[in-house]
């Protein structure tokens, strides 16, 4: 090994580490993240099910055309189903996507990301657990603003934290 | 005998007017004039001299087979000489002879300049295959110098514009400029730098009123200390296989 690249590795410098994350910014990565940051996430997302539950509608609406034209009418749901399907949506598409990188569309918009105790993203099954009390219990999400560590209720039964993560 | 034309040429030796000398530059002339003049008399008596050797030998060869009268032969054959020569005056016969002589000196002059025609485009051909003329130029040619002297402003009046428009086919441009551009990249490009920006204060906006919320309930709740929102960093080495705490992340699964 030359002496050049024996002083990369030797440990007498910090490694230098590239960052896309404004100046402005870096200071909050890692933080746990407030109130209005996770409740603009949790809108986007609502929004998302709500598109996704829509085209549902749509589809379904679509299929009973193409069954009976003559006899066709818009289905009306009652509010049962609607929350039902609503509830089943969005639990799917928080857990996948806290299953697969920690971050839902309202998360990667808002720079946020979910993780679990050690800081790690979280596995399967504790998304699973975390998506199904964000369904149950929503609005344990301003426990936010009283907690000091910004933990929601969620946060606090599972340990797990939402921080600020531009990058990455 | 052959006939000699008047000079139009004043003889050197006659009196100069007062306005031909009365300049430098009129003197000069005189004196090229003179020079020559002096050349055309030259040429002229060289050639009598051909003449007269000529006609010594033509007339003087039935006298040598006389051996007894060489000088009488001689003076009879360059009598007519003396006779055309000295019968006008020593100035007629300078006149006559510059004047033959001018007469073969342009006959010369033309003879080489035909031969100078003939020949030269040839020899300039052979000349500039052995050229390198770029190489020339580019050394000892001060392009800088040429180029300052044109005038690009006349040049472009000289432009017809319209016309040379006329001969462009606007949609082949407007494909090429599309093609060559590739806008689709600079509008995505330019689309996702905005989309940046927009996300970036959307970002800092948030987390300033998060920062606001917390302070604001932090106050309602008489809190003095701040909070502590700093989260667990992820660790780059491997996760024990026991966990530190009875249930230590929402992620294991549960044990069977």
């Amino acid at each position: 090994m030359s002496s050049a690249t024996r002083g990369l590795s030797d440990g007498s410098q910090p490694p230098l580490h590239m960052t896309a994350v404004p100046p402005d910014a870096r200071g909050y990565q890692g933080q746990r993240a407030g109130l209005v940051s996770r409740l603009l996430a949790s809108a986007v997302d609502l929004a998302v099910v709500i598109g996704v539950v829509a085209v549902g509608y749509l589809a379904v609406s679509m299929i009973a055309f193409l069954w009976d034209p003559g006899k066709f009418h818009f289905p009306a749901p009652d509010r049962t189903w609607l929350l039902t399907a609503g509830g089943v949506v969005l639990f799917c598409y928080l857990w996948a996507s806290w299953a697969m990188n920690g971050r839902t569309l309202g998360d990667l918009l808002l720079g946020l990301r979910v993780v679990n105790y050690q800081g790690e993203p979280m596995r399967v099954y504790g998304a699973a657990l975390r998506a199904a009390l964000c369904v149950v219990f929503p609005i344990g999400i301003f426990w936010v603003a009283v907690s000091r560590a910004n933990r929601s209720v969620a946060d606090v039964v599972l340990r797990t934290s939402v921080v600020y993560a531009w990058s990455g | 005998m052959q006939e000699f034309p008047e000079s139009p040429r004043p003889w050197p030796g006659a009196q100069p007017s007062a306005q031909q000398t009365s300049t430098p530059r009129a003197r000069a002339q005189q004196a090229a004039d003179n020079a020559l003049a002096a050349a055309d008399l030259a040429i002229g008596i060289g050639g009598a001299g051909v003449d007269f050797a000529r006609s010594v030998v033509r007339r003087g060869r039935p006298l040598l087979d006389s051996v007894t009268s060489p000088l009488t032969s001689a003076a009879q054959s360059a009598a007519p000489l003396a006779g055309r020569t000295w019968q006008a005056g020593p100035r007629p016969w300078l006149h006559q002879t510059a004047a033959r002589g001018r007469q073969d000196r342009e006959a010369l002059t033309g003879a080489v300049a035909r031969l100078i025609l003939t020949r030269v485009p040839g020899l300039a051909n052979a000349l500039l295959d052995q050229l390198d003329l770029t190489a020339v130029v580019a050394e000892r040619v001060d392009i800088n110098a040429v180029a300052a002297k044109i005038d690009v402003d006349a040049i472009a009046q000289r432009i017809d514009v319209i016309a040379i428009l006329d001969r462009v086919d606007p949609d082949a441009l407007t494909r090429y400029l599309v093609e060559e551009l590739d806008l689709p990249a600079i509008i995505q490009s330019s689309t996702g730098s905005i989309m940046t920006d927009a996300v970036h204060d959307v970002r800092m906006q948030s987390i300033s009123a998060d920062e606001r919320v917390s302070r604001a309930v932090d106050a309602m709740l008489l809190r003095r200390r701040a909070r502590r929102t700093a989260a667990p960093e992820a660790s780059h080495e491997a996760p024990p296989e026991t966990p530190p705490e009875a249930f230590p992340e929402a992620a294991r699964p549960a044990s069977p």
